[in-house]
C-alpha cells in the first residue's frame, strides 16, 4: 500500500467515525502505542463504546467514561495470556487490574505499528464513578509517561487567559454543566453570556462534526462581519471550555497565541 | 464559484489540503477541490459543520464573516460569501497554516478576484 493509499484509507475511516481528522495513529514502538491509546481514553469525557482496530486486524471494544476505562466488554483477542484474557467480558475493571490491562494492551500494540479508534454512544449511561481504571494508572503500571507531549492535546485555559492579558475583555468558563464568569463585567459579560449560550446549544454537542477535537483540545474563533465588531473564541480542553471576547477583532493574533501555547 | 476558481484558489495556497464551496441553507456541497479524493460523507460533514458555525453566530446576534477551528491535526477555515450569505468556502489546512494569507485569499476569491490578485 502506498503512502497515498494509506492516507486515503485514513480519511475514509475518519469520515466513517464522523470525525474530521485522520483516525489512524501510527506509533514507533509498543510503549508509544500504548501511551497514545491511553490518551484517547483520557480524552473520553462522555460515556461511549470505543473500538480499537489494530493494524494486524485485531479489534478490541472498550467502555470508556469520565476519562476512565470502565470495562473490556467483548471477547478476548486470540493469543493473550490467560490472565490477560480473563480481563475481557467482565462488567468492570478495578485498580488491581491496572498491570494486567497494561500488559494486555501493550501486547496488542506490539502486533502492529498503528491503530484506529471509532466511538459510538452507548444506549445506557456508563457509570464510571464506582470503578474503572484511570489511564494514568495503567501507564504507571508499566512506568510509562502519559503526560509526555501534553501540549499537543490542548492549551491550558488559565495560561491562555493570562497570556492574552487585557486583550480579553470578558471570559466565562463552561465546565460540568456550570458556567462561571472569570473576567469582565456589565454589558461585555452580558454579550458574552449570549454567545456562550448559543455555543453550548449548537456547537458543544456531538452533533457538531468538529466537536471531538474541540472538546479535547481545540480552538474555535468567530470573526465578526461588521467593522468594529468583537472577536469571540472558544478554547476547549478535556471537556472544559473558555469562552472569551476580545476588545478588537484580530483573528490572526488569537490563532497565533493559541498555536504558540499549543506548541504548534 | 466555478470549479476552476476553486482549483486556482487552492493551488495558490500550499497549506490548503481541501477547499469546499457549500450551500449552507440546503447543506449541500456545491464544489470541492482537494489534494486527495475525499469521500462524500467527509465533505457533507464539513458542510454541516460550516452551517452550524454560522447559525451559531447569527443566533448570537453577531453574524460572523469567517470562523476558524484549530486543533493539533489541522486548521479549518470557514468563510461566508458576503454577496451570497447562504454560501461559504470551507478550507482544511495544515495545523500551522498561514492564517493571514488564507483569509486574504478567501476574501479575494469570494469577491470574484483571481488567485493571483490576493
Amino acid at each position: 500500500m502506498s503512502d497515498l493509499d494509506r492516507l486515503r484509507a485514513a480519511f475514509r475511516r475518519a469520515a466513517a467515525d464522523g470525525r474530521l481528522d485522520p483516525g489512524e495513529t501510527v506509533y514507533g514502538d509498543p510503549g508509544d502505542g500504548l501511551v497514545q491509546l491511553l490518551r484517547r481514553i483520557d480524552e473520553a469525557v462522555l460515556g461511549r463504546r470505543m473500538t480499537i482496530g489494530f493494524g494486524d486486524g485485531t479489534a478490541v471494544d472498550c467502555l470508556v467514561s469520565g476519562r476512565r476505562l470502565v470495562a473490556l466488554p467483548g471477547p478476548a483477542p486470540a493469543g493473550l495470556r490467560p490472565a490477560q484474557a480473563a480481563l475481557f467480558g467482565r462488567d468492570d475493571l478495578s485498580a488491581e487490574d491496572a498491570r494486567p490491562v497494561a500488559e494486555a494492551l501493550l501486547a496488542l500494540c506490539g502486533r502492529a505499528d498503528r491503530f484506529t479508534t471509532t466511538a459510538e454512544r452507548t444506549e445506557a449511561d456508563i457509570d464510571a464513578t464506582s470503578g474503572g481504571l484511570a489511564p494514568a494508572a495503567i501507564a504507571a503500571a508499566l512506568a510509562l509517561d502519559l503526560d509526555a507531549g501534553a501540549a499537543a492535546r490542548g492549551v491550558d485555559l488559565g495560561a491562555l487567559l493570562e497570556a492574552a492579558g487585557p486583550a480579553i475583555v470578558a471570559a466565562v468558563l463552561l465546565q460540568d454543566d456550570e458556567i462561571g464568569v472569570v473576567r469582565g463585567e456589565g454589558a461585555d459579560v452580558d454579550t458574552l453570556l449570549g454567545w456562550a449560550e448559543q455555543v453550548a446549544d449548537r456547537v458543544l454537542t456531538p452533533a457538531f462534526p468538529l466537536f471531538s477535537g474541540l472538546e479535547t483540545g481545540g480552538l474555535l474563533a468567530f470573526s465578526p462581519a461588521a467593522a468594529g465588531g468583537r472577536q469571540v473564541f472558544v478554547a476547549g480542553r478535556r471537556g472544559a471550555y473558555l469562552v472569551a471576547m476580545t476588545a478588537d477583532a484580530d483573528t490572526v493574533a488569537v490563532l497565533d497565541l493559541w498555536r504558540r501555547l499549543a506548541g504548534i | 464559484m466555478t470549479p476552476q476558481a476553486l482549483k486556482e484558489f487552492r493551488a495558490g495556497l500550499p497549506d490548503c489540503e481541501l477547499a469546499v464551496y457549500a450551500d449552507l441553507g440546503s447543506r449541500t456541497v456545491l464544489g470541492a477541490d482537494g489534494a486527495l479524493r475525499y469521500p462524500q460523507e467527509y465533505l457533507d460533514a464539513l458542510c454541516l459543520g460550516a452551517a452550524m458555525l454560522f447559525e451559531t453566530a447569527v443566533a448570537a446576534d453577531d453574524p460572523a464573516d469567517h470562523v476558524f477551528v484549530l486543533g493539533p491535526t489541522g486548521s479549518r477555515g470557514f468563510f461566508r460569501n458576503p454577496d451570497a450569505p447562504n454560501e461559504a468556502l470551507c478550507c482544511i489546512c495544515r495545523p500551522d497554516a498561514d492564517a493571514a494569507r488564507l483569509i486574504r485569499a478567501a476574501h479575494a476569491v469570494l469577491r470574484g478576484e483571481g488567485a493571483g490578485d490576493e
